[in-house]
């Protein structure tokens, strides 16, 4: 065994009421990547965060380097060799690229209170050069920079000095295709350098590949530690909810299975600078996939068929009736749904509560005369919300004291009581947790049954493989294959088309 | 907790409001006369705050209000010539058509709807006051009318009327849910701007109403018709704690609270003696002290 760097002893954390971590004790290895696995609110977050210095334990020590270790805030834990990366934004508006890397850290820089610029450029260049980001300019203001580019810089600051434990919360979720497989990288040059990794995420072939060991938790407990060959996402899967999965997860057939009569048709779509000339028809019960890299355009490409962006050229129609999808009213008039990938700023209204959340598109179907009776729409709201088993104290509760999962399916039963035809859907089950997602994969698996079409975008090819009758792919705004629904068909196989 | 108590202030603070006053004036502040009056002069304020709620609630605010009124009153006077129930109608659909104006500029101009109120409530205070340069305009007949159970009726029905439309119709329903996310509203299949232009035109409409009600009090048109409007419309709905950026939490009963606390503050201090450059101090202090406990903090964040 290695030798242990950090021992975290019977942590406890309590936010009020709420206990995040309980009795907890974790042991960080040189040169280990260590998983942390759980639901949401298992408490993994939590417990690296106090790791990080993010705030203090309600109880229990830890040992950092043989000596006892309470950081006072996470620029004290960096100091001391501990770095942290999170999936938020971590770098500061209205600062540059240099200043930023060195936030905290000026002093090295200054005398007598002024900064040498120069100087603090010259050193943030070299660590932007260390990390492939030689197309970084150092005196920019971070804003001029994408998310995953600042994101790239942020962890290019957390490598600056050489840490002893990199703490990894769920930065890949927010990541392209491009910006996970660097981390993946920084992961197995710290590997080898001996730092120890933690990392969290919820994609579990992510932690199947990079760790060494994986730790579940479950409702802030320890559950067990897994090793070696043990790792697999269906055994992590089992500990993390704590029951089998009754078999199934994604659907249980292997064969393209879709009736003939085409329900939505989408012919020469182009918005100008995004994507260019698709082309696909959409069938009756029917999930048609679409995967790409993050900026391949497919996101807004959903967009457009559901007609929230003016396409420049092209048409998307609704064979019944002939109908073209100009706007999103005559969408949500023609019972076709739409999913956003941003759950949180563009399909829930937060400060509201649940039950005008799920009422919000199927107004006109609950008209008594001409007015909206609270008494129908609390009935709407009860008999959806029971359907997908909404966790909740009840519909007046606000819709942003919900989890991620159960948010997710209150958009859901928004849609379902709307009486929808066609799902549009943009990363369904993206930052939710295996419980909820196997629920949602079934629901989608029943609509498929009872004739309902599903277009779906995922950026996770083993969510697409799983579901979709067909696969399409686009890259760089284009069309480039069809894949078929089979046993045989592979990440690999997807990723070739793609990138 | 915090939440419940944000709720009640406006309410308790009219309930303290009206208690205190009672209690210190000999009676004055309770009489029948006094109280004729209060509702009389809160009426105007009242009814143009029905409308306005509907536009608060997708979170615009409207300062065209006072040249809206003007403008409705004076074009109302001058086709109308003298008949009563052409210049009530009239009063609407120039207020209406003030409303329209407002929301086209907002949005086929893309300028910010505050702006293209002011715009309106300029040149409509300019036209009616060049319009009353020029004659006077005098509608005697108007102040049979001016009598409390006329008021009482139309607060009543512009009240419950708008009532219904906020909490009971798509139309009012869709502005709480323009002004908490407008994205997720326009993803839900809402059209954003036809529901923008049906609360401005609902705010035309209760403007016409208060310029019908401001000319049966006064028996004529001038050129301070409405004067001022549309600030006190906020103050009274600030006041009654209507949320600044609109949303799910915007209520009706914040015209009430907010218009009655606004009025009896006057009139209170007034019967107390209190010197009229005062008056407005205290309304300020109270302004600031009623917005600031009821502007919810955890909101902002939430929405960021």
């Amino acid at each position: 065994m290695e030798e242990v760097v950090l021992r975290a002893k019977n942590m406890f954390k309590d936010f009020g009421a709420t206990k995040a971590v309980v009795d907890v004790t974790i042991e960080v290895r040189k040169g280990c990547v260590l998983g942390l696995v759980g639901e949401n609110g298992s408490g993994k977050s939590t417990l690296s965060s106090m790791i990080a210095g993010v705030y203090p334990p309600t109880k229990g020590e830890m040992t950092y380097l043989g000596k006892e270790y309470k950081p006072k805030s996470v620029l004290d834990a960096r100091k001391s060799g501990i770095q942290y990366l999170t999936q938020e934004q971590g770098t500061i508006d209205g600062m540059t690229v240099a200043e930023n890397i060195f936030l905290g850290e000026e002093a090295q820089f200054s005398k007598f209170g002024n900064v040498n610029m120069r100087k603090l450029n010259q050193h943030a260049r070299e660590i932007l050069n260390n990390n492939g980001l030689d197309y970084v300019d150092p005196s920019k203001p971070i804003e001029y920079y994408s998310f995953e580019d600042r994101k790239m810089i942020e962890t290019a600051r957390s490598l600056s000095q050489q840490p002893n434990i990199l703490i990894i919360d769920e930065t890949t979720t927010a990541l392209s295709q491009k910006g996970r497989d660097r981390i993946y990288e920084i992961i197995a040059e710290q590997k080898e350098k001996g730092t120890a990794v933690v990392i969290i995420s919820h994609a579990l072939d992510e932690i199947e590949m990079l760790c060494d060991e994986v730790m579940v938790l479950r409702d802030g407990a320890y559950i067990d530690t897994i090793r070696g060959d043990e790792i697999n996402p269906q055994i992590m899967r089992q500990k993390m909810i704590g029951r089998e999965l009754g078999g199934l997860y994604y659907r249980g057939d292997v064969e393209s299975t879709y009736e003939e009569e085409v329900v939505l048709s989408v012919e020469n779509l182009s918005v100008g600078g995004l994507f260019s000339g698709i082309s696909f028809d959409l069938h009756k019960g029917e999930i048609l996939g679409i995967g790409g890299l993050s900026e391949c355009g497919m996101h807004e490409l959903l967009k457009t068929v559901f007609g929230a962006i003016k396409p420049t050229s092209g048409t998307v129609r609704i064979i019944e009736g002939g109908i073209h999808l100009t706007s999103t009213a005559v969408s949500v008039k023609n019972k076709v749904a739409y999913i956003p990938k941003d759950r949180d700023k563009e399909s829930l209204f937060q400060a509201t509560s649940i039950k005008d959340n799920i009422v919000a598109v199927s107004l006109d179907n609950l008209k008594t005369g001409m007015f909206i009776l609270p008494k129908a729409e609390k009935k709407m709201a009860n008999e959806e919300a029971a359907r997908m088993e909404v966790k909740m104290q009840n519909v007046e509760q606000l819709a942003s004291d919900l989890s991620g999962g159960n948010k997710q399916k209150v958009v859901l039963a928004k849609w379902l009581a709307n009486n929808t035809k066609i799902f549009i859907m943009d990363c369904p089950t993206r930052g939710i947790d295996v419980g909820v997602k196997a629920k949602i994969y079934k629901l989608m698996d029943d609509l498929k049954h009872q004739g309902i079409s599903i277009l779906m975008v995922s950026e996770e090819m083993i969510e697409l493989i799983g579901m979709a009758d067909r696969i399409i792919t686009i890259k760089g705004g284009k069309q480039t294959r069809e894949f078929i629904r089979s046993a045989n068909l592979t990440e690999a196989d997807i990723i070739e088309a793609i990138v | 907790m915090r939440k419940q108590f944000r709720k009640i202030v406006p309410l308790a603070g009219l309930v303290i409001l009206i208690a205190v006053f009672s209690l210190t004036t000999d009676g004055k502040f309770t009489s029948a006369n006094n109280i004729r009056s209060i509702i009389m002069q809160s009426a105007i304020v009242l009814v143009a705050a029905v409308g306005t709620v509907f536009v608060m609630a997708h979170n615009n605010l409207d300062f065209s209000l006072g040249g809206a009124c003007a403008f409705s009153s004076v074009a109302a006077y001058l086709i109308s010539g003298g008949n009563m129930y052409l210049f009530f109608i009239l009063c609407i659909v120039f207020g209406v058509l003030c409303g329209l104006l407002t929301s086209l500029i907002h949005i086929k101009g893309r300028v910010p709807a505050f702006m293209a109120g002011m715009c309106i409530m300029f040149a409509g205070r300019g036209i009616a006051q060049t319009a009353v340069a020029s004659r006077s305009m005098l509608l005697v007949s108007a102040t049979k009318l001016n009598n409390l159970w006329v008021f009482i009726a139309i607060i009543a029905v512009v009240f419950t009327i708008g009532f219904i439309l906020f909490n009971y119709t798509k139309i009012g329903k869709y502005q709480k849910l323009i002004g908490t996310n407008p994205k997720a509203a326009e993803l839900s299949g809402i059209s954003i701007s036809k529901y923008k232009m049906l609360a401005f035109i609902i705010s035309g409409v209760t403007v016409g109403i208060a310029a019908w009600l401001t000319i049966i009090r006064s028996g004529s048109v001038s050129a301070n018709t409405g004067l001022n409007l549309e600030i006190d419309v906020l103050l009274a709905l600030s006041l009654g704690g209507i949320p600044m950026s609109g949303g799910s939490a915007t209520k009706m009963r914040s015209v009430f609270i907010g218009t009655l606390i606004y009025f009896i503050l006057n009139n209170g201090l007034t019967l107390w003696g209190l010197n009229a450059n005062y008056v407005d101090i205290v309304k300020a202090a109270f302004f600031l002290f009623t917005v600031t406990i009821s502007i919810d903090r955890s909101q902002k964040t939430l929405i960021e």
